[in-house]
């Protein structure tokens, strides 16, 4: 098999050229952003916006910083713009069940006209009840009514009175009553006088009395009689004088609403209420005058009397064009079904409807709310509550503390609002995925999934699409604009992040930290325009910021106190490559992988498994070469040897399978006993048949190695082996680019391990000839060889076992 | 024509107080008038000889006023309650005196009520009595203790009203030019304070009339108000002149009991149905 060409330089780079871009700087692009590489997702926001049946919420699901709440927001704006503007809704007093506050619709703009009308009613009110009690026609109708009653009881007991004195008995008041005592010259008869009377007459003054009392009992249980009709009788007065005083300005409020079936219904209410308890307006004054504990609860006390006669207007849209598109930040739940606040007063809390909040819901009603699929799951009964409020398709307040039994203090329960609101929300895969598995809801209520792709297409259009973005984000920071040559680094920087020379990241916040970081190193060197080389000195000094971890592995093997071998060659040791993501960073670092070989049973025993420091990936990587030396070497004779592999230095947990063609090259090397030469590196997966595969992290892997071999000089034979099919991955840096276009550092595309093999070990693999064997001098000839002397001494031990039990 | 001497000196106030709403009122504008004039305040509390002597039949009960029920009333319980009575008289006519700083005493007397008042009335300037008392139908006109204070006593006399009693409300005099009226005239010059508005209404028939005793009045005030408003009341009947006095809505109405204008039995008939105090000033020389 021949072994590959290593790479050209120019394979190592996708480079964007600034001639190919249409413009000179940045500040010729003054376009709206089109967004572009997320197809997918926006047919699936078009879709889930259009669709207005129950359930057809959008779930838009993608790596944090793709830029989702961006398109979606650009989009629902530009959407809603021509749709209608919903309803104002306002909250007023119930005056038939107080703990339920009625909810009023009203054409947008028209709630704050209808609060206002009512202020208006108030201060009439205010005016108009105490000028009609206050009238003199008033209080002599009040005080004749009265005088009636008083002269009535005063008639009947002045008639008893009246009664008694003609039978020379007097009626005396005493401290808690009456009693009727005999007199005599217009005193009363004192006791020794009485006894001297006979029996007879004292006997008949006892009976007059006797009578005198029941006849003034019956007058004393009549007088609550009197007093009720006394009371009606002025009610009723009360009532006509009150109804007449106000009917003005009711019917001048009805006439205006006689169209609102709601408004007309709640403003009959409020006048029979008023009429009821007119009472309430005479005492402005006198509460006035009252003490209150301070200042401002005497003031809010005063305020909130007449809170019944007032309007809550949580939704005004007056200022709203088309549609709302509204963004919660934070969406708990009072946040988006909104809340009942309370007042303290006099150590209690209380509330009533006008202080009734509105929340995200109430604000999106008619329109669009975005919120963050995270944040929702951290707030507590948030997601529940949402929910609840898509599924019954009306927004219900319920506070957080009634519901958790924390206050037990009278609350509110409002009438709830009819929803008609699409539900955007915004996550990680993830969390979609969990959802969606785990929630038996999420699916009903979220059908939409709009998928956020990592990355794009990496054309003309993309080039162009990134150079508007950048071009927007200059103009939102304030920056300086960019030439086409820095435009052009980014590009490359996008393509880098997404790990594919013929794509570039979304991830919409990378860039934009990019440009804003060239944007301050621009400043630091006084261009005009951020330049390529103030895009790459953000590029490096991001990496230097971030490189202390990977120096310090670098300077410990640079003091062999981590040991890699960059020069030498030995049998069955490789270097592989790993791939360390701290943060946000990731950074290659090559690893020492040895095996030894011994008689066995055909076993390769991988020791990071054994002691539990393998992850499941590489013990399959591992397993995968149980395969591959059984499919080569096992099928004409039994494999005879056991082999033990491990990631020397390694103390932590190893995974993935992107070393387990090192391994194998290892396993060979050992088997035939050919050394290795260390001065290359080798990242690749291996199948059962000795394809290499892909990996990720290439790019990582490759500068993780070449900036060792660089710290020791580079002597012109070092290198790395990859998958042939990461070529397409590679944007390496450009003094990796230099090396190679030097020759001084290479990098070999490998598809097989029979390639690989011959390059490490400067031997052919060796083909299988007709006869089943190998050439002798190939490495698996080699191999074969040494499987064969190991099955063969086993099985003579296995012999010489046997003959020593039979003579046992 | 020489102004006649008048005298209307108070400085001794007797005050009757049974406990009830009305004498409460009379204990408050007595205190403020006492206090005003610099005055003594001596109140009096009246045992009922009649109630004690009621208390000591064996057949007597009590029918309750707020739940109709019989009760045995027996000369104990009527010591108990009467004496309870007392000491809340005796502690209302300090509490009035110590507002307005003035001297005070307080006797409690055994006998008939309004003898008993008239008698003990009798050395002082001023009787100030409430318009209602404890008696039965009590809810028409004066009642009959005030009526015979203000028919049999020999000094001044203070109706007080339910409605509350205040010197800076607007005084109403009524004047015919009389000497009785200039009494009444100087009586209310010594009751208004700074801001008081003093109504003098003019009693008479003809504007002639009026006019002389409005010179005769204001050559009376001269300097010692400016707040004065002058009304012609013509004398046609009694009950305009009621009429007119409620409309004006004073604090204190003061009226002599001599008058040329008006009879005796017609300034009763006014005490009886205003529905303001009254304070009903006697000629003493």
């Amino acid at each position: 098999m021949p072994i590959p060409e290593p790479l050209s330089h120019t394979d190592l780079y996708n480079r964007c050229d600034p001639e190919s871009l249409s413009f000179k700087s940045t500040k010729e692009l003054d376009e709206a952003i089109t967004v572009s590489g997320q197809d997918r997702a926006h047919e699936a926001i078009r879709f889930g916006v259009g669709m207005k049946h129950q359930g057809f919420n959008i779930f838009a699901l993608g790596p944090a910083g793709t830029g989702k709440q961006t398109a979606l927001e650009n989009y629902l704006e530009q959407k809603a713009t021509d749709e209608p503007v919903p309803l104002d809704w306002c909250y007023v007093y119930n005056f038939a069940d107080m703990r339920r506050p009625m909810a009023i619709s009203l054409p947008a703009g028209d709630a704050c006209g209808f609060r206002d009308a009512m202020e208006q009613l108030l201060e009439g009110l205010l005016t108009v009840v105490p000028g009609a009690f206050s009238s003199e026609e008033y209080q002599e109708q009040e005080k004749n009514i009265k005088e009636e009653f008083a002269e009535r009881q005063a008639s009947e007991i002045e008639k008893l009175e009246k009664i008694a004195s003609e039978k020379n008995i007097a009626l005396i008041r005493t401290p808690s009553g009456f009693a009727f005592a005999p007199v005599k010259k217009g005193e009363v008869v004192n006791a020794e006088e009485f006894m001297r009377l006979k029996s007879a007459e004292k006997e008949a003054i006892e009976k007059e009395i006797g009578t005198l009392k029941e006849s003034m009992q019956s007058i004393m249980k009549q007088i609550p009689k009197w007093q009720r009709e006394t009371r009606k009788k002025l009610n009723e007065l009360n009532r006509q004088v009150a109804a007449f005083a106000v009917k003005p300005l009711f019917s001048e409020l009805k006439n205006t609403y006689k169209d609102h079936k709601a408004i007309a219904g709640y403003l009959d209410d409020v006048e029979k209420d008023a009429v009821e308890h007119f009472g309430q307006f005479l005492e402005k004054d006198h509460d006035k005058q009252q003490t209150p504990i301070s200042p401002l609860q005497g003031k809010e006390t005063d305020s909130r009397r007449f809170n019944p006669y007032r309007v809550n207007v949580v939704i005004d849209n007056c200022k709203t064009q088309g549609a709302p598109v509204i963004y919660e930040d934070k969406p708990s739940i009072q946040n988006l079904v909104g809340d009942i606040e309370h007042l303290a007063q006099m150590g209690t809390l209380v509330t009533d409807f006008t202080l009734i909040k509105a929340g995200a819901l109430h604000k999106a009603n008619g329109g669009y709310l975005i919120l963050n699929a995270r944040r929702l799951m951290m707030e507590p009964l948030a997601y529940e509550a949402l929910k609840k409020a898509i599924r019954t398709r009306q927004i219900r307040i319920e506070s957080l503390a009634q519901l958790y039994g924390m206050a037990s203090t009278l609350s509110l329960d409002p009438e709830p609002i009819p929803l008609d609101t699409k539900i955007i929300l915004l996550g990680e895969r993830r969390l979609y995925y969990l959802l969606s598995a785990h929630d038996p809801d999420f699916n009903e209520l979220f059908k939409v999934a709009a998928d956020f792709d990592d990355d794009m297409e990496r054309d003309h259009d993309a080039h162009l699409f990134y150079a508007a973005f950048i071009s927007s984000i200059i103009r939102q920071e304030k920056l300086r604009h960019m030439d086409a040559s820095a435009v052009a680094r980014v590009i490359e920087y996008g393509s880098r992040l997404s790990g594919d020379s013929s794509k570039l990241s979304t991830h919409i916040q990378s860039i934009t930290d990019l440009v804003n970081e060239s944007g301050y190193y621009a400043d630091e060197n006084n261009n005009d325009l951020i330049t390529h080389g103030d895009v790459q000195q953000a590029i490096d000094a991001r990496r230097y910021r971030a490189g202390r971890v990977p120096e310090k592995i670098e300077d410990a093997i640079l003091q062999n106190t981590i040991l890699i071998d960059t020069e030498s060659e030995k049998v069955g040791q490789i270097n592989g490559l790993s791939v360390y993501t701290l943060g946000n960073q990731s950074f290659g670092k090559p690893s020492r992988i040895t095996t030894r070989i011994k008689m066995g049973k055909g076993e390769v025993v991988d020791i990071e498994r054994e002691v539990d420091m393998g992850g499941p990936l590489h013990s399959k990587g591992v397993l995968i070469l149980n395969g591959f030396l059984g499919g080569r070497f096992g099928q004409d004779q039994p494999l005879s040897l056991s082999a033990t592999l491990v990631f020397e230095q390694s103390y932590g947990e190893v995974d993935g399978d992107s070393a387990s063609s090192a391994e194998l090259y290892a396993l060979l090397s050992a088997i035939s006993a050919r050394p290795v030469k260390q001065c290359f590196a080798v990242t690749g997966s291996v199948n059962q048949y000795g394809g290499v595969q892909a990996i990720g992290g290439v790019n990582e892997k490759i500068e993780g190695f070449f900036d060792l071999c660089l710290k020791r000089g580079l002597t012109g034979k070092q290198g790395v082996l990859i998958p042939a099919s990461n070529t397409r991955n590679l944007m390496l840096r450009e003094d990796v680019r230099d090396a190679v276009r030097e020759n001084r550092f290479f990098i070999y595309p490998v598809n097989h391990v029979d390639e690989g093999i011959e390059i490490l070990t400067g031997i052919p693999a060796g083909r299988k000839q007709d006869d089943g064997s190998y050439p002798d001098d190939s490495i698996n000839g080699l191999a074969v060889r040494t499987l064969k002397a190991m099955a063969e001494k086993q099985k003579k031990q296995k012999e010489n076992s046997n003959t020593d039990n039979e003579n046992t | 024509m020489a102004t006649p001497t008048v005298t209307t000196t108070i400085k001794r106030i007797t005050v009757a107080i049974d406990c009830s709403p009305y004498s409460r009122a009379s204990l408050s504008a007595a205190a403020e008038i006492a206090g005003r004039l610099h005055a003594e305040l001596s109140g009096v509390f009246i045992e009922d000889i009649n109630l004690l002597r009621m208390a000591e039949l064996p057949f007597t009960q009590e029918i309750q006023a707020h739940t109709a029920r019989f009760e045995p009333f027996d000369l104990a319980r009527a010591e108990r309650m009467l004496k309870k009575q007392s000491k809340t008289a005796s502690r209302l006519l300090r509490e009035s005196a110590e507002r307005f700083a003035i001297p005070h005493s307080f006797r409690t007397l055994r006998g008939t009520v309004p003898s008993l008042l008239l008698s003990a009335a009798l050395d002082t300037d001023l009787l100030a009595i409430g318009r209602w008392g404890n008696t039965p139908s009590c809810k028409r006109g004066l009642g009959s203790t005030a009526q015979k204070a203000v028919r049999e006593s020999k000094t001044n006399v203070l109706v007080a009203h339910h409605a509350g009693f205040s010197l800076q409300s607007p005084l109403v005099v009524l004047f015919d030019g009389s000497r009785g009226a200039l009494n009444a005239l100087e009586t209310a010059l010594g009751l208004v304070q700074q801001k008081t508005h003093l109504h003098v209404f003019l009693l008479a028939n003809n504007e002639a009339e009026q006019e002389k005793n409005r010179n005769r009045a204001e050559q009376h005030i001269g300097r010692k108000t400016g707040l004065v408003e002058f009304h012609n009341v013509p004398l046609t009947s009694g009950t305009l002149l009621r009429q007119c006095i409620n409309m004006t809505g004073p604090g204190l109405l003061l009226v002599s009991e001599n008058t040329d204008a008006l009879d005796k039995e017609a300034i009763y008939r006014l005490i009886d149905s205003v529905e303001c105090p009254v304070l009903l000033v006697r000629s003493t020389a």
